[in-house]
């Protein structure tokens, strides 16, 4: 629904509208699903089945995702298959959507990107040029009416034809480490910037071009708005800072708002394959194709948003009997999901038993022949299981026909297809058992995932987040290690990004890590984030996928509380610079869940800093506890080792305060000795570079111009506490910084004093060097 | 989806196959609409069947019967308007058969074979078949005409139940039988209604209710859920809607009413239930909470709020409330009124025992 369009248009537009709206009846709506989802997470899973047949409460998410388009009353389905195209193939053949829908399997094994996937679909030509198709990106699980997304995109079309896609956005939801920040004229629903915003690394600005603002031809239309991922806490942006110039009377405005979801579903006009086809290196269609053509001004191309869900959607169709009749509208009680990492998929999976999703629910029978039946607290049981007396179901839990719970067991929060066995004393909590499972006495899952016919014996234990892939066997009393993967074969590496690569045989015995225990089957896969190696070049980094990023891929996982794992402190957002009038170049927002900018979190840094050494120092702990609690401190305050404020400024700074000045060359000398010797592995357990330690001690005898005289003593104390070693303090000699290069003006005249001091300390031990070496070439 | 049932010829499952979905999928709602559906499609069953006996017609219509119910298992309607239609069929055919075969004794149908008499029957219906259809279909399009007119026909009931200066109270306002009853009563009187708004499924269904009766002049006063039991000492009649009605006289109706007519019965209030003939059912709801539909968790929390969402335990959102026999005082039907335990027999006038099991 375009939010609040100009009254002037909507004669105009009505009629538009309506001459789609008959062509949209004549042309039937084409929906294209791409069942590859060009990643791999799923892969332990996806061995020998693609990742839309996994099953989700017993049913292949390929059967939700259609089932979701039936209830959109969309019949012509168009399935991008890559790998596992004939298991797709008969899939659809054997399901009941064979009938009530004209799906159609197009397979290309060699598309590796979704871009890829699109520009094959162009050159095959079968979509229909004359309606916009929709675009799912991957398997979704929801009971809105899809295709007045269609609709509303051909209302925002009839208005601005250059709209060639529209993203479809939902409201509310849940925290994701794949949240995208938008920028997006409320007044026309145009988007205007998209930006990936991973939860790590935290980025805590972003961007936006004032040309945005700026070179608006109508700036009086111009309502921007900031939407930003679903957050623990709502944004606290301030009141928005209105444009004043002489020359643009009426004020824009900027405001934000948190909790929109990238729904990956698109509206997209036949030009978008025909763009992606021009633009062959387009691959991701958010980071690429949203990105290439907002930016191509010479295109003149737009992109859409429609929000779906949220309340205030409903008021606005009312007046749409239409779609009210059937059920299906947008507004409360309505859902819409994707599936897009096992984290969705254990969300979604208990949304569904929750019935957010509803009708859509197990005991609907729409998606299965089954049976279920609904119990008390939302637990559902298939006709003909057994369940033992003392077997305790607690809520949101499916359990599958023909399963059979022994005594004692606990089963909660989760879903058990058919088919299983559960010994006794078994609990399993938070957790997804595929079919034909066994699980022997006294075992204990924890949200996990467990494959097809799996069979885990006595007294195994299964940690948080682990993947079994089909087939796996645990050996009795084994433990299976939090969010470790485990597969029947050996991992295999390939260099292409794909989860539904076929496992080609080759098995790579360095990688190939055999499970414990005399009985067990399975090859415990390497962790996901170590298989890619980031480069640290920042043009290369733009390329890779920002939520592709190992620290956000890992929040991507099931079982990881995103509450815990990121520290998600208090900052509220500002808006740093009005851009008002010309010499602004962009406008720098700082978001926020994230960390604390500025000088304020880095004093608080050192403070703590202080105070954590001084206690370390005064309660003569070890080196390595007080590293590990400096490196906790530094983790959890983002702060880094170098830099003004950062980890290693900290210990110099707290190390030379150890350090009495005042009484004397003897003195200081000894005391600097002893010092070094006992805390230098501090700053050597931070990781630092031992050039840029002597480095800080050299700045910090500048800022503290009675240290100044010392300097050569620090240097040897550095020396001889094994700090750093001879070929550092050469290094430091030898680089412009220590003669005060890139310092503050005015203060090289110190730096070069204290590296002339270091001069003398530094042929003294090249001299004692040359004889050491000189003596054991004597020796030897 | 449906099981494919072998006796359920091919064009008869194309017929079924959609309409199961879209019952499954709650494309169709009310329980009005409901009906009129399954009438519809019995209809289309009934001129696309072929068949030689009356009695293959039966079973075609059993076993269509059992996969309409089984879509929605919890919907009481569908399976009442198969076994109507298969009361009518059974009917037809006594009706055929005692014309046909003159009057004959007891002790000699005992004596003559069995083989003989059936060979009579499929000869006489054979020749009457296409008026037997026609006769169905007929009859069936009599019940479509009784379900949409059902509102029509309360009217004299309700100026004899309904008094002037009196305050009614009413917690299905999704109900439009107790609408159309309440507006045929202000043609006569004067009263004052209270409506509950029923969260959180009716909360819209409400506010129209309201709308519409204050059209039609009627002092209408929209109340929370929460306070009935206060309001309940001034109210004089309790009006509610029932989705449908069992043979032992308790019925259906939407979640929230069972508090109401306890509240009521606590201050003797009367309660009267509004229902057409097509609601009563000639089953006895033996299994209670298996009959109560559970609903969109979104209605009661909305999705977006997803702190909450993700951190409920249980969010239930139950559809209906079976009402006990002993909490309502009279039906209000199309056909007059009547005590509860008087429902088991307008039930047997109206079905056949032997279709009450379809198994």
């Amino acid at each position: 629904m375009p939010p609040k369009k100009g009254a002037k248009h909507d004669h105009k537009q009505s009629n538009a509208a309506a001459h789609d709206l008959e062509s949209a009846e004549q042309d039937p709506l084409q929906a294209v699903i791409l069942a590859d989802s060009f990643n791999r997470r799923f892969d332990v899973l996806c061995v020998d089945k693609p990742r839309c047949l996994l099953p989700m409460l017993g049913v292949p998410l390929l059967a939700w995702t259609l089932e979701s388009l039936s209830l959109s009353n969309i019949t012509e389905v168009i399935i991008f298959c890559t790998a596992h195209a004939d298991a797709i193939r008969e899939y659809v053949a054997s399901s009941p959507y064979s009938k009530s829908l004209n799906v159609q399997c197009v397979s290309d094994s060699l598309s590796r990107s979704a871009g890829d996937a699109l520009r094959k679909l162009d050159s095959m030509q079968i979509i229909n040029p004359k309606v916009p198709f929709l675009l799912l990106h991957s398997p979704i699980v929801g009971n809105v009416d899809l295709s007045q997304l269609v609709k509303q995109h051909q209302a925002l079309r009839s208005i601005d034809p250059n709209v060639i896609m529209s993203v479809g956005v939902g409201i509310g939801g849940r925290r994701h480490p794949e949240s995208p920040i938008m920028v997006v004229n409320t007044k026309s629903s145009h988007l205007l910037q998209y930006t990936p915003h991973p939860i790590l690394p935290h980025e805590s600005r972003f961007r936006l071009p004032a040309s945005l603002i700026l070179d608006s031809a109508t700036p009086h239309s111009l309502a921007l708005e900031i939407w930003s991922g679903p957050s623990t806490r709502s944004y606290a942006f301030p009141p928005a800072p209105t444009l004043d110039s002489p020359h643009q009377p009426t004020a824009s405005s900027l405001a934000s708002a948190g909790g929109y979801r990238d729904l990956g579903i698109d509206v997209c006009e036949a030009d978008v394959p025909a763009q992606l086809t021009e633009n062959f290196d387009w691959n991701d269609l958010r980071r690429h194709l949203v990105r290439g053509v907002l930016q191509a001004d010479l295109l003149g191309k737009k992109i859409a948003v429609i929000k779906v869900g949220g309340k205030d959607i409903e008021s606005d169709h009312t007046g749409a009997e239409g779609s009210k009749k059937s059920g299906i509208g947008m507004g409360r009680g309505r859902y819409v999901e994707r599936v897009r990492d096992t984290r969705t998929y254990a969300d979604i999976t208990r949304d569904i038993l929750r019935r957010w999703a509803f009708p859509l629910v197990p005991d609907s029978g729409i998606l299965t022949k089954v049976d279920y039946e609904l119990r008390r607290g939302g637990v559902y049981v298939a006709n003909g299981v057994t369940l033992a007396r003392t077997a305790q179901v607690y809520g949101a839990s499916l359990i599958g026909p023909k399963t059979s719970l022994a005594s004692n067991t606990y089963i909660k929060n989760s879903t058990i297809g058919s088919n299983c066995h559960i010994s006794s004393h078994t609990r399993v909590s938070g957790s997804f058992i595929f079919e034909n499972v066994r699980i022997g006495k006294g075992c204990t899952l924890s949200t996990c995932i467990i494959g097809e016919g799996v069979i885990i014996e006595e007294g195994v234990v299964i940690g948080r987040g682990a993947l079994l892939g089909d087939g796996v066997r645990i050996g009795r009393g084994q433990v299976v290690q939090p969010f470790a993967r485990v597969g029947r074969t050996p991992f295999v590496k390939d260099e292409e990004d794909s989860d539904e690569e076929e496992g080609s045989i080759g098995i790579q015995e360095a990688d190939a890590q055999k499970l414990e225990g005399a009985t067990s089957i399975g090859y415990i896969w390497p962790a996901d984030d170590m298989d890619e190696t980031l480069s640290d070049d920042e043009d290369e980094r733009e390329l890779l996928d920002p939520y592709e990023h190992p620290d956000n891929k890992r929040l991507l996982q099931l079982g990881r509380d995103l509450d815990d794992d990121v520290s998600d402190t208090d900052s509220t957002c500002s808006t740093l610079s009005h851009a008002s009038s010309s010499q602004a170049s962009s406008v720098s927002l700082a978001s926020s869940t994230g960390i604390p900018l500025g000088v304020a979190s880095a004093a608080d840094f050192h403070v703590e800093a202080r105070l954590t050494l001084e206690r370390n120092v005064s309660e003569n702990h070890s080196v390595s506890d007080t590293i590990l609690e400096l490196k906790t401190l530094m983790l959890s305050s983002n702060v880094g080792i170098s830099g003004p404020g950062g980890g290693r400024e900290a210990v110099v700074a707290f190390l030379m305060g150890l350090i009495d000045v005042a009484k004397g060359a003897k003195e200081v000398k000894v005391k600097s000795e002893q010092v070094w010797t006992k805390w230098g592995g501090v700053l050597a357990g931070l990781n630092a570079p031992p050039v840029d330690s002597i480095l800080e001690v050299q700045r910090y005898c500048v800022q503290h111009p009675a240290y100044g005289p010392f300097f050569h003593f620090f240097l040897n104390a550095l020396y001889t506490a094994d700090v750093v070693e001879s070929s550092h303090v050469i290094g430091w000699y030898r680089s412009e910084a220590a003669r005060g290069r890139g310092e503050p003006e005015g203060t090289e005249d110190e730096w070069k004093a204290l590296w002339e001091r270091g001069r003398m300390f530094v042929t003294a031990m090249m001299e004692a060097e040359d004889s050491d070496e000189e003596e054991s070439d004597d020796d030897e | 989806m449906s099981t494919p049932d072998v006796a359920i010829g091919p064009e008869i499952q194309k017929l079924v196959d959609p309409f199961v979905l879209k019952l499954k999928r709650h494309q169709i709602e009310g329980d009005r609409e409901i009906a009129l559906a399954v009438a519809q499609l019995l209809m289309r069953v009934i001129s696309a069947a072929r068949w030689s006996d009356p009695h293959d017609l039966i079973d075609l219509i059993r076993k269509t019967g059992k996969v309409i119910i089984g879509a929605r298992s919890k919907e009481i309607i569908t399976g009442n308007i198969i076994r109507r239609v298969l009361a009518l069929i059974r009917d037809e055919i006594e009706t055929d058969n005692s014309e046909s075969t003159p009057m004959m004794s007891s002790m000699f149908s005992l004596l003559s074979t069995n083989l003989n008499k059936k060979l009579a029957v499929s000869q006489v219906s054979k020749k009457q078949n296409s008026d037997l259809r026609s006769i169905i279909i007929h009859g069936i399009r009599d019940l479509v005409d009784e379900i949409s007119a059902v509102n029509e026909n309360l009217e004299t009931m309700a100026w004899d139940l309904i008094h002037d200066n009196e305050i009614l109270l009413t917690p299905t306002p999704s109900s439009d039988t107790v609408l159309e009853f309440l507006i045929k009563a202000r043609a006569k009187r004067t009263f004052t209604v209270l409506v509950t708004e029923n969260y959180p499924n009716d909360i819209k269904k409400a506010h129209k209710f309201v709308k519409a009766l204050v059209d039609n002049k009627i002092d209408t006063i929209l109340v929370p859920d929460s306070t009935t039991f206060a309001v309940m000492s001034r109210v004089g009649k309790v009006i509610v809607g029932s989705k449908s009605v069992f043979a032992n006289g308790g019925c259906m109706s939407n979640s929230g009413v069972a508090n109401v007519v306890e509240c009521a019965k606590e201050h003797k209030t009367p309660v009267f239930a509004v229902a057409g003939l097509y609601k009563l059912s000639p089953l006895y709801p033996f299994s209670r909470n298996d009959l109560i539909e559970v609903g969109n968790s979104g209605q009661v929390l909305n999705y977006d709020d997803f702190k909450l969402v993700d951190n409920v335990e249980l969010v239930s959102n139950q559809l209906d409330d079976y009402i006990p026999p002993e909490n309502i005082d009279i039906y209000i039907t199309n056909i007059g009124g009547f005590a509860p335990s008087f429902i088991y027999r307008i039930v047997l006038d109206n079905y056949k025992t032997e279709d009450n099991n379809l198994e």
